[in-house]
């Protein structure tokens, strides 16, 4: 027969059993998190499942403040701990004093904590991205020497323009090896004589453990080291990989970055050309102002002005000559005002006249002098008596 | 360190001589000359374009050789 326990002894029991246990009382379980729940005093309560079962975990606030990342439904977590029971209730349960995410979790954890490092330290700051040429004399792609992404970017660069140059530098781009080769061909590139422009860092899409390469620390400090810049073109359009953040510039896929890396040719041909036409015209159109400028002011004014300036003094000159004539006219004709007028009053005191008339002029004829007075005479004086035709010769009785 | 000025210098200066000249207010001897600068220029950019060589070559262990690259 059976001894007779009570429900509490039996509880005791059994929790005496879980402590005494040496794998039980400190054990590591992995698998994922369902029905979590953050207690507001700041528990956490969980259940852990399997493919086939699952238990029952609690994680008490001392121990869930040392968590590095914020556990939820469907976590793969690796926990660490105790299991025991809870007396009261007669379940067991893992007591969890530490927990991590398992496998894929903990390579993100990586790359975040090594992201954080690393922009605390000052590697992705725009101060320190250097700017990729316009148009570069050579550009270095470093991927892998086989498959679609390097035919991708010389098909893509050949069609923006179409003598392109460019340098293979064949590197792993999956694996272990990725990081090492990738450093490899930065460091080569930077030690060339004839360097190239402008680096190409290439992969194609793929899964977050397939592009984990490019999450190397040392890859990232050669990046940042590297004097020419880099332009990363890892994976698709949603993939960061921290290559990414260091290089100067992102490209989203293996092809945009050949279409930054390389202006169109057409374009540039023909923004040259429109430049040229643009220079002409505005030469023609400057030669043209300055031609008619030069017109405007031989046509109307320089040549005018020595003309205007002859005009004037021609037209003084002109009526100065006319008022000389003027003058002239006119003091001749006074002078033959006067001259006329003189000759008529000589002739009319003429003694011709007089003569004429009937008078004589009588005169002494020895002394030719005219004699006015019958005093001037006395007898026997010899006068000449001159008459209008002619003399008359007399004796005074 | 090399004098000569890249593609996207010269591209840059033929862009500003032609806007000077747009504008007009030179004197006749400054137009002339920045014209006969701008038309150099302009010869330059498309030597550049032109004048440079399809080169597509993989660095191996051995030196520089003709890529191939797969179909």
């Amino acid at each position: 027969m059976n001894n007779i326990y009570s429900v509490s002894n039996v509880n005791k029991y059994i929790k005496m059993m879980f402590d005494k246990d040496p794998v039980l009382t400190d054990i590591s379980i992995k698998g994922e998190i369902t029905n979590f729940k953050a207690h507001y005093t700041g528990h956490l309560y969980f259940t852990l499942k399997d493919n086939s079962s699952t238990i029952k975990c609690v994680m008490f606030k001392g121990y869930a403040g040392l968590n590095k990342f914020n556990p939820k439904d469907g976590d793969s977590v690796i926990v660490t701990g105790s299991i025991s029971s809870f007396e009261r209730d007669g379940v067991y349960q893992v007591y969890v004093k530490s927990m991590s995410l398992d496998g894929l979790g903990d390579l993100y954890l990586k790359y975040e904590e090594l992201k954080k490092k690393l922009k605390e330290e000052g590697l992705f700051d725009t101060q320190y991205k250097k700017k990729i040429p316009f148009l570069p004399n050579r550009v270095g792609v470093i991927t892998s020497k086989t498959g679609a992404v390097i035919r991708d970017i010389i098909n893509v660069s050949t069609r923006r323009y179409s003598n392109v140059n460019l340098l293979v530098y064949p590197a792993a781009v999956q694996g272990v090896n990725t990081a090492e080769t990738v450093i490899a061909g930065i460091e080569t590139f930077n030690n060339m004589e004839n360097k190239v422009d402008v680096i190409i860092i290439a992969r194609g899409g793929g899964s977050f453990e397939d592009l984990f390469g490019f999450n190397d620390e040392n890859l990232a400090r050669a990046i940042f080291k590297s004097e020419i810049p880099i332009v990363s073109a890892v994976g698709h359009e949603t993939d960061f990989t921290i290559c990414d953040f260091v290089s100067d510039l992102r490209a989203p896929t293996p092809s945009a970055a050949a279409e930054l890396v390389y202006p169109s040719k057409i374009e540039l041909l023909s923004s040259i050309n429109s430049l040229s036409l643009r220079l002409n015209r505005a030469m023609s159109v400057m030669l043209d102002k300055k031609k008619q400028f030069l017109n405007n002011i031989t046509a109307q004014r320089l040549q005018k002005t020595p003309q205007n300036i002859l005009q004037k003094y021609i037209m003084i000159v002109d009526s100065s000559i006319k008022t000389m004539e003027n003058n002239i006219k006119n003091k001749y004709s006074a002078c033959e005002k006067e001259y006329t007028k003189n000759i008529a009053l000589l002739d009319s005191y003429s003694p011709l006249k007089t003569l004429a008339r009937g008078y004589s002029v009588v005169s002494n004829s020895n002394t030719g002098l005219v004699i006015k007075n019958k005093d001037d005479v006395k007898k026997g004086d010899l006068i000449d008596i001159k008459v209008q035709s002619g003399k008359i010769e007399a004796e005074v009785v | 360190m090399e004098n000569e000025k890249t593609f996207e210098e010269n591209l840059k200066e033929l862009e500003a001589i032609v806007a000077e000249l747009e504008r007009g207010d030179l004197s006749l001897e400054d137009s002339i000359s920045k014209f006969e600068k701008g038309i150099k220029v302009s010869k330059e950019c498309n030597s550049k374009l032109e004048d440079a060589e399809k080169r597509i070559n993989i660095l191996l262990e051995t030196g520089e050789e003709k890529f191939e690259a797969e179909e």
